[in-house]
């Protein structure tokens, strides 16, 4: 067997699993390919916290084995993916980012990895991320045991954070998809830099049973790929009802494009100031041109603005009282001064302080800001905004420096804050990549309603129907 | 005259580091999490709600 081409490491996962039943290569053939990738790449980003060759080559024959009599389980079937390392596997480590879990092994596989390996897709490597995906927060983008993870469009530069590994590996090529995780902008953030799709899904849609817990309110699993379609395609094998979760929300996804209302039936929320004065002015061509594109489709565009909420200190408080109680031990025994942050140390330590009447009182607001977003939609199907204000920071440089600040301070709060408030109230969104900025990329993100990702993912993949930013790769 | 420090104690007294100045010295984080629940504290304070709001405990999206 000839070596495969560059190609096939940046297809779609459609698009491989044609490939594979036209038996244009073996399952064996492209999981050894990509392990091999990871192998010669993964340290390069510091992207790979473990390779599962054994494991990933065993699957692959099984996969053989199907094909070669026609039992076809999903389109997923034979494409390598990796994991976020809070997601338990047999085969290797489960560290969670972090130095006091580094020979934690569990002997049952994520619910997710269960889903997944039913449909055929094989598990090749666990990936990188934020320690303790980012606890309460963290100043550097070495807060990992694996260091930095560093983004395959210039090496100087941090992947994101928290699914940092997720992110870097699917824009260098080295898996086929990848899975993360986001509590509060843990898929958006490593995927608008790395310029690959993300989708984080309604909360309760997809199982976290198996996974580390950061906040149990707020955690999500999402797939993190090359394309609105294989969000979808992921997001029909790993979503569903799982007695598991106690959060789960006993509802199945099918990726149904065809069924999504029309786009001159439907209205999309923005506001300017987001596209000309909080976004770093490098970006805002691309922004710009993505918004044009999404007025051609027909669709009725009205200004909105974010509800005025304290987004950020409820937030705050909420996962910063959930995680105190989740990592009580590891901090009252001393073991949390092992991570590699000190404001992550810090953050956790101090959390012990929250009171539960602050936990309760963010919680109440909570309340108060779901309904906020419930009466937003009415008047709109989605909002519309750039996934980030800039590009990827230095990976050097202090992540709580703050990013790029407008001035004059504009009028209008545009949707500042949509991360936190859409986290917040279990919104879902997918971000896909809309041009370039000094030669790094930068995303778009559309939020709606929840249970609404049919309507998220056929936007984004129209928007990539006509545009190739999400076929653009880096060299590595 | 014989001087009274050799050459290497010399370079040890001249490669002592500046001091750093005050506003580039790393906070100290503790302090500054401590400080950061309570200002989170007084800014959920501000929000009077009617009792009837309660937790998002129930919580599906």
């Amino acid at each position: 067997m000839a070596a495969l081409e560059d190609s096939v490491f940046f297809s779609t996962v459609t698009e491989l699993n044609a490939r594979l039943k036209k038996r244009e290569f073996s399952c064996e053939e492209l999981t050894r390919a990509f392990l091999d990738r990871l192998e010669q790449f993964g340290p390069r980003y510091n992207a790979v916290a473990a390779v599962l060759r054994e494991r990933a080559l065993r699957k692959a024959k099984d996969v053989d084995y199907d094909f070669k009599r026609q039992r076809h389980r999903s389109a997923l079937q034979g494409v390598p993916f990796g994991a976020k390392d809070l997601l338990a596997a047999v085969g290797a480590p489960t560290t969670w980012g972090a130095v006091p879990y580094a020979g934690q092994v569990f002997d049952a596989d994520a619910t997710v990895i269960k889903r997944l390996d039913k449909a055929g897709a094989v598990l090749t490597a666990k990936l990188a991320m934020v320690e303790l995906a980012g606890g309460p927060s963290y100043r550097y983008a070495a807060a990992s045991m694996t260091g930095a993870c560093l983004n395959p469009w210039d090496r100087t530069r941090w992947a994101g954070g928290s699914s940092s590994g997720s992110g870097s590996a699917v824009a260098a090529g080295l898996v086929g998809f990848a899975l993360g995780s986001e509590t509060s902008g843990s898929i958006l953030t490593p995927s608008a830099f790395c310029g690959v799709t993300g989708l984080r899904p309604t909360y309760g849609y997809v199982s976290r049973a198996g996974a580390m817990a950061l906040s149990w309110t707020l955690d999500k699993i999402g797939p993190m790929a090359r394309s609105a379609e294989d969000c979808g395609v992921i997001l029909q094998v790993i979503a569903g009802k799982d007695n598991d979760d106690p959060g789960s929300a006993g509802k199945s996804f099918f990726y149904a494009p065809q069924f999504v209302r029309k786009f001159s039936d439907l209205t999309i929320g923005y506001n300017l100031a987001d596209f000309e004065s909080y976004a770093e002015p490098a970006a805002r061509p691309a922004f710009a041109r993505t918004l044009e594109f999404f007025r051609s489709l027909g669709s009725k565009m009205i200004e909105v603005e974010i509800p005025s909420y304290p987004y950020g200190a409820v937030l705050s408080t909420i996962l910063g009282g959930e995680a105190g109680s989740v990592f009580e031990e590891l901090i009252t025994s001393g073991k949390v001064d092992r991570l590699a942050d000190a404001k992550q140390i810090a953050g956790l330590k101090a959390s012990q302080e929250i009171l539960a009447k602050d936990y309760l009182k963010a919680m109440r607001i909570r309340s108060v800001i779901q309904n906020a977003f419930r009466d937003l939609f009415v008047k709109v199907d989605v909002l519309l905004t750039p996934a980030r204000n800039t590009v990827a920071p230095k990976a050097a440089d202090p992540l709580d420096r703050g990013g790029y600040v407008p001035s004059p301070a504009p009028k209008s709060r545009g949707l500042q804050g949509l991360i936190p408030a859409a986290n917040l109230a279990g919104l879902p969104a997918v971000c896909f990549p809309c041009g370039f900025a000094d030669g790094l990329p930068v995303s778009m993100s559309l939020v709606g309603r929840p249970f609404s990702e049919n309507t998220l993912l056929v936007y984004a993949a129209e928007f990539q129907k006509q545009t190739d930013w999400h076929r653009q790769r880096p060299r590595l | 005259m014989k001087p009274s420090l050799t050459r290497r104690q010399i370079a040890s007294v001249l490669l002592i580091p500046a001091p750093v100045p005050l506003a580039a010295q790393p906070p100290n984080d503790l302090e500054q999490a401590q400080q950061d629940v309570a200002k989170n504290r007084d800014i959920l304070a501000k929000y009077a709600l009617p009792m009837a709001v309660e937790p998002a405990f129930q919580f599906k999206a």
